[in-house]
């Protein structure tokens, strides 16, 4: 119930926040209107951050501790960081086109750590569909984003190196909106728009969580169901005195 | 353990997978055959400007070592599962640093087979000067070499056990070592071209840095792979 | 008001997208409860 009370605080302010940053906020003096794209696309970024830092953590949990909601949790949020760095991605090009006049610049450290954020994600994703055994899935798992999360400030770093050695950085406006003397009314949209975005993760986080536990309950009453229509059928024959293993209990 | 003890071990694995892969001969000289044909390939793709691919040569030293070396790790580790070695070697009571950092360097030796006949091959076919260039040239093989040999190990352990290994390997792997291809072209293409910007040093550190963080995590964390 | 049509796409692609994520996630949950509960039940019954 309470969930459900956080699901609607985030659509409204949500919403509100959208309203406010497409209609009621002016536009930039220098980059105008397209200065909008920023309310939508600076949230995505840092929630897709946020995500894969919650990955990594969990996956350490679960090495750590081997307690499933570790799991759970690491899986909820690269999923949800997948999509918020899908938007990161998507909206810089969108900035990026009008203002730069190309929707992909090689040299901004910026898009290029993001469109590879978005691959190694996609690949954890993909590792975790691949594997069946839950216990193996979420070790792999948890290294895997573990790795991806060491390598991503190495590729930031490298692709500014990249440009800072090799050209001359003369295409990056620093950002209005992060700029400290940047006009109140713009700051403040977009704090809205961070504020109303993360309320908004953090309802997903805790639905996607809740989607991984009963995921995770239905694969283990599948299997125990399985498993003890197959034992029943092999013992009935004969009177069995051996204990039988316990229902939780698979061989592997 | 010892460090001693730990390195010994390590030096053991290395010497068994190379072993193996020695007498395989037909798979590594298949491995290598692969290499030289893309090299080949790229020639036809961006040819026939030779200034254009003198240019361009770097990018594509490193794509074709790239391309090898997900075969050459990949296999490392295929050979192993096939039997169930890799079941009895994480059976041996030595520390599962020591078998990651063996692996690792037995694929390091193959991936500097690898560039020990591209390089050349490279300066044949895209008409590139190398002699003058060697010393940069060698330290930029040797350490980007190191680093996938890192990576690529790593997440050979990890595929292996998987049915779509062969797809999910290069999926892993290729975001991961973006700064390290990044950086070996980088580094490679300013030793060819006599370091004008001084900068060859620098990319020289980064594959540096890249090596260590990436064996250093390879390390920490192949172990829960070897319990599964 | 040439940047009118990248706004557009922006705005649309993610607000909308997070819109979509939202409600598929809660068709996902729901589903994936009954599901649960069902192999919970026929587990109940077929235990020995």
């Amino acid at each position: 119930m309470k969930i459900r009370i956080l699901g609607i605080v985030a659509l409204l302010t949500v919403a509100a926040a959208t309203i406010n940053a497409l209609f009621v906020v002016p536009a930039d003096l220098n980059q105008g209107d397209a200065q909008r794209i920023m309310y939508v696309h600076v949230p995505s970024a840092w929630l897709a951050y946020l995500s894969f830092g919650t990955t990594a953590l969990a996956g350490i949990g679960w090495i750590w501790k081997r307690d499933r909601r570790f799991d759970h949790a690491a899986l909820a949020a690269a999923e949800i960081g997948v999509m918020f760095t899908a938007f990161a991605l998507w909206g810089g090009m969108m900035w990026g086109q009008p203002v730069w006049g190309t929707a992909w610049q090689w040299g901004d450290p910026r898009i290029t750590t993001t469109a590879l954020l978005l691959a190694l994600y996609l690949g954890y994703l993909l590792l975790r569909r691949l594997t069946a055994d839950p216990e193996r899935r979420a070790t792999r798992a948890a290294i895997v984003g573990l790795v991806a999360a060491v390598d991503i400030p190495i590729v930031h770093f490298s692709v500014e190196w990249w440009r800072g050695l090799h050209q001359t950085a003369t295409f990056l406006a620093p950002d209005k909106v992060l700029n400290p003397a940047a006009p109140l009314p713009f700051v403040l949209t977009l704090l809205a728009m961070l504020g109303s975005f993360t309320i908004a993760w953090a309802y997903l986080m805790i639905r996607r969580y809740q989607l991984a536990d009963a995921e995770w309950r239905g694969e283990e009453a599948a299997r125990d169901a399985s498993l003890a229509a197959a034992r029943r059928r092999a013992v009935r024959p004969t009177i069995s005195d051996a204990p039988s293993a316990p229902a939780g209990e698979v061989a592997r | 353990m010892t460090v001693g003890a730990q390195a010994r071990i390590a030096l053991a694995v290395a010497r068994k997978d190379a072993m193996a892969e020695l007498r395989g001969r037909s798979a590594i000289s298949s491995t290598l055959f692969f290499a030289a044909l893309v090299l080949l390939l790229f020639g036809f793709a961006l040819g026939p400007d030779a200034a254009h691919l003198a240019q361009a040569a770097p990018g594509l030293l490193w794509l074709a070592i790239v391309f090898a070396g997900l075969l050459a790790v990949a296999r490392l580790h295929q050979l192993e599962t096939d039997d169930g070695a890799l079941e009895q070697l994480a059976l041996y009571p030595v520390a599962r640093r020591a078998i990651y950092l063996g692996k690792a360097l037995a694929g390091f030796g193959a991936m500097l087979v690898l560039g020990a006949l591209l390089v050349p091959l490279m300066g044949l076919l895209y008409a590139v000067d190398l002699l003058a260039a060697w010393p940069g040239l060698v330290a930029a093989v040797l350490l980007g070499t190191l680093g996938f040999a890192a990576v690529g190990t790593f997440y050979a352990g990890v595929t292996v056990r998987l049915r779509a290994r062969e797809v999910m390997l290069p999926l892993l792997v290729l975001p991961v070592i973006a700064p390290l291809l990044l950086a070996a072209v980088k580094a490679t293409s300013a030793a060819l071209s006599g370091d004008p910007f001084g900068e060859l040093g620098a990319w020289l550190q980064l594959l540096a840095a890249f090596d260590i963080v990436m064996l250093i995590v390879g390390a920490g964390t192949y172990g829960f792979l070897l319990e599964e | 008001m040439t940047d009118l049509p990248f706004i557009l796409a922006a705005y649309i692609v993610i607000v909308g997208g997070l819109a979509l994520y939202s409600a598929t996630l809660l068709r996902r949950l729901r589903r994936a409860r009954d599901e649960a509960a069902h192999a919970a039940l026929e587990r109940g019954d077929e235990s020995p």
